[in-house]
């Protein structure tokens, strides 16, 4: 066993948060969260090219990098640290992943390496009609994520999975307005719309325990920063004459949120170390970290309202950012109950 | 001991109830009415009903009945959703100080529009370095002839651009220890030299607000009580706001729209509606006893602790019962939102399990 990080992952990690912390900071998170759109195109590229973040768990033969999840982890824990606003979660987290499985990998996925295709996947499933060889989707798709601009919607329907263009006839888009502004998500009326079979509607159950992993991975980077930003300030806010985390009720209840971000970090690692090296663990890994990191998450941003006092309750401070997005991803794909349920199911308990 | 409710309450209550349902349906409802519900008409009926400061004393031009009629009212308008915001800090907190503390001057001059539902008052304690040091305030008041000139800054003022008037606490002397030399004193907000700047709050509203003093002139007659006594004073006031139902049924509403969505098959939730319930029920025990004065002295500290503590339970468990749609921007975001608060003002969490130690437990400070 082994926790350390490869040289090349401590050199994506070192990458990844020097640019996001440029590209990322509150300013930008900001201004593109109020913006419809909600992501920065020129941004968005550079990830793709410069980067090559797009690509990365995806194959070479596809356009890809052809590193495993624990990389595609260190990315998103970054981008949980840095609220990252773009699309990225819904087209490398989800939609990647079901390509992969799909008949269709090849010619999505060089697309999605470049950053040139923005694509999604319903959790909720579609009504498909078949003609011949031609389908058609009719449904109300909730929640999707970035549903509103992505080139690609993935949906299932029946036994299978589908494909269908986002600007497809037949396609109404409505943007949500949500608690967490930094990840946008829509509601799709699919009328009759021209879909692709792509694979089998299994393939979503598979894609769901890989995006619970990434989700995990990203809500460990979140909560570590509210962790490190929290106990700066217990260092220099004084009350009483001392600085507040001078008072042992703060120091205990910091080391209790340490705890919870360590052990989050531990069941994060060890859910994507078992997607790319022992697949037989991913399910029970998955399912427990995705319950734990949710609460963990959820744990530390609460409590860094608290720590912050009046301050943390205000839209100008960024902990409220932190907490949106902890009890957003806490309730995305499940609440940790319905995974503890997964758990103790997949233990065959 | 006795546990029952008299015909009348029984009665005060029913009619509460009915009052609530149709400012709801009048006025709307908002998640936590006591600090969003800002509707001066509604105020006006409530006052035309006599229930503004039911309990205050008659001399006062209360109903003079027990404390605890108007946390039954409470209960149910707040529990409802209906709109109190515009009288609640004046009625809850102001009058009773003003009545206990002030001149008979003050008392005619500020308690009637207080009971006619017609004046809307905040609270001028916290400053941007004293918080839960409350003592370590900076505003000062200085005597010039028959007035004080005051110099300093507020925040977090709840209602501080809608009200007429600020109850402000300063400092008059910095002889002495820092809890001595702070007074209290009644300050007209359209005073030339008051500046108010809202704040957004992390759900988007803005109902408090940063208060700026520059050279304010106040008539020395508007002091309340002692000169330098208001440590005292003021805590005796934060026993009111500590030790209300308010603090127990802020989100009560939106739970009551969670139970009607809730799997009650289910056995966690069962469970969990259940520690709800339990809690809610010894919460309002508690706010009672507060109400009969039976509470150990202090203790109001800890019946805030145990009822907002439960107000985050329950925003918790309203999000998950609406699933997916909590991530969506509306009653159930807001209300998550918002929960955040309840355990930081009017003294946060740790500073009352501090307090409670301290002055009930008596453990050493
Ligand atoms: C929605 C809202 C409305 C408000 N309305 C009003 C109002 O109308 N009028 C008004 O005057 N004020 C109001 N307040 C202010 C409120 O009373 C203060 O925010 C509160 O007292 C905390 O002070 P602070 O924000 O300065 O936090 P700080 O005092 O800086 O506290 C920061 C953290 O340190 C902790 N801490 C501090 N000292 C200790 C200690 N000794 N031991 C352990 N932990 C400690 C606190 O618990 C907190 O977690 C309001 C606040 C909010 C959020």
């Amino acid at each position: 066993m082994d926790f350390a990080l490869s040289p090349e992952q401590a050199e994506l990690q070192r990458t990844v948060r020097a640019f996001l912390s440029e590209k990322s900071d509150d300013a930008a998170v900001r201004r593109l969260m109020e913006a419809e759109v909600g992501y920065d195109t020129a941004v968005w590229h550079q990830m793709a090219t410069q980067l090559g973040l797009h690509g990365l768990a995806i194959a070479e033969e596809h356009g890809g990098a052809g590193f495993g999840l624990q990389e595609q982890a260190i990315v998103f824990e970054e981008m949980g640290r840095a609220l990252l606003c773009a699309p990225y979660f819904a087209t490398v987290a989800l939609a990647a992943p079901a390509l992969a499985l799909s008949d269709a990998a090849a010619q999505y996925l060089p697309d999605i390496a470049a950053g040139a295709t923005i694509a999604t996947v319903s959790t909720d499933a579609a009504t498909a009609v078949q003609q011949r060889a031609d389908w058609t989707l009719t449904g109300e798709l909730d929640h999707v994520l970035d549903g509103h601009l992505a080139d690609l919607i993935l949906v299932s329907a029946g036994d299978g999975l589908f494909a269908v263009a986002g600007d497809a006839n037949g396609v109404k888009r409505e943007l949500l307005a949500t608690m967490d502004q930094t990840r946008k998500q829509a509601r799709l009326t699919l009328d009759s719309v021209p879909a692709r079979r792509i694979g089998s509607a299994a393939i979503l159950g598979q894609v769901l325990d890989i995006a619970v992993v990434l989700l995990a991975a990203e809500q460990v980077g979140g909560a570590s920063a509210c962790l490190e930003q929290t106990v700066e300030y217990a260092k220099v806010r004084e009350q009483f004459g001392r600085p507040i985390g001078s008072f042992q009720a703060i120091k205990h209840t910091w080391t209790e949120m340490l705890l919870e971000v360590e052990s989050a970090r531990a069941a994060a690692q060890y859910a994507a170390w078992a997607a790319d090296a022992a697949p037989e663990e991913l399910p029970v890994a998955a399912a427990l970290a995705k319950a734990h990191c949710s609460e963990a998450y959820a744990r530390v941003a609460t409590e860094s309202i608290q720590l912050h006092g009046g301050i943390g309750f205000t839209w100008e401070h960024r902990t409220h950012l932190y907490y949106k997005r902890a009890k957003s991803s806490e309730l995305l794909f499940g609440a940790p109950a319905a995974h503890r349920e997964q758990l103790v199911t997949r233990l065959a308990l | 001991m006795d546990f029952s409710w008299t015909a009348q309450q029984q009665q005060l209550r029913a009619e509460a109830k009915e009052v609530a349902a149709d400012a709801v349906a009048r006025y709307g409802w908002t998640a936590d009415s006591w600090i969003n519900g800002y509707c001066p008409p509604f105020a006006r009926e409530l006052a035309a009903r006599g229930w503004i400061g039911i309990s205050w004393p008659k001399e006062f031009g209360g109903a003079g009945r027990p404390a605890i009629d108007r946390m039954i009212i409470a209960e149910e308008l707040i529990g409802a959703g209906a709109p109190v915001g515009s009288y609640w800090v004046a009625e809850r907190q102001m009058g009773p100080s003003i009545f206990t503390f002030g001149t008979a001057d003050q008392q005619q001059r500020y308690l009637p529009a207080i009971l006619a539902g017609e004046a809307t008052w905040c609270i001028g304690m916290s400053e941007p370095g004293a918080g839960s040091d409350l003592a370590s305030l900076r505003t000062r008041a200085v005597r010039d002839g028959e007035d004080f000139v005051v110099n300093g800054q507020k925040i977090w003022t709840s209602f501080g651009a809608v009200s007429d008037f600020v109850y402000l606490i300063c400092r008059t002397s910095a002889d002495g220890p820092p809890h001595a030399g702070i007074s209290e004193l009644i300050v007209s907000m359209d005073s030339p030299g008051i500046e108010v700047r809202p704040i957004k709050d992390m759900a988007g509203g803005a109902h408090f607000c940063e208060v700026f003093f520059t050279d304010v002139r106040v008539p020395a007659t508007n002091l309340v009580g002692v000169a330098g006594a208001a440590f005292k004073q003021t805590m005796r006031q934060l026993e009111h706001e500590r030790g209300g139902i308010d603090r127990l049924v802020s989100n009560h509403a939106l739970y009551r729209r969670a139970l009607d969505r809730a799997d009650m098959t289910d056995p966690l939730v069962r469970q969990e509606v259940a520690q709800l319930e339990t809690r809610y029920r010894l919460g309002r025990l508690l706010v009672y006893r507060e109400a009969l004065g039976q509470a150990p002295k202090g203790f109001s500290a800890a019946t805030k602790l145990f009822c907002t503590e439960h107000e985050r339970k329950v925003a918790d468990f309203t999000a998950r019962t609406f699933g997916a749609d909590a991530m969506l921007a509306g009653d159930v975001s807001r209300g998550l939102c918002y929960a955040n608060s309840y355990t930081i003002m009017g003294g946060t969490s740790n500073i009352l399990r501090n307090i409670v130690a301290e002055r009930i437990l008596g453990l050493p400070r």
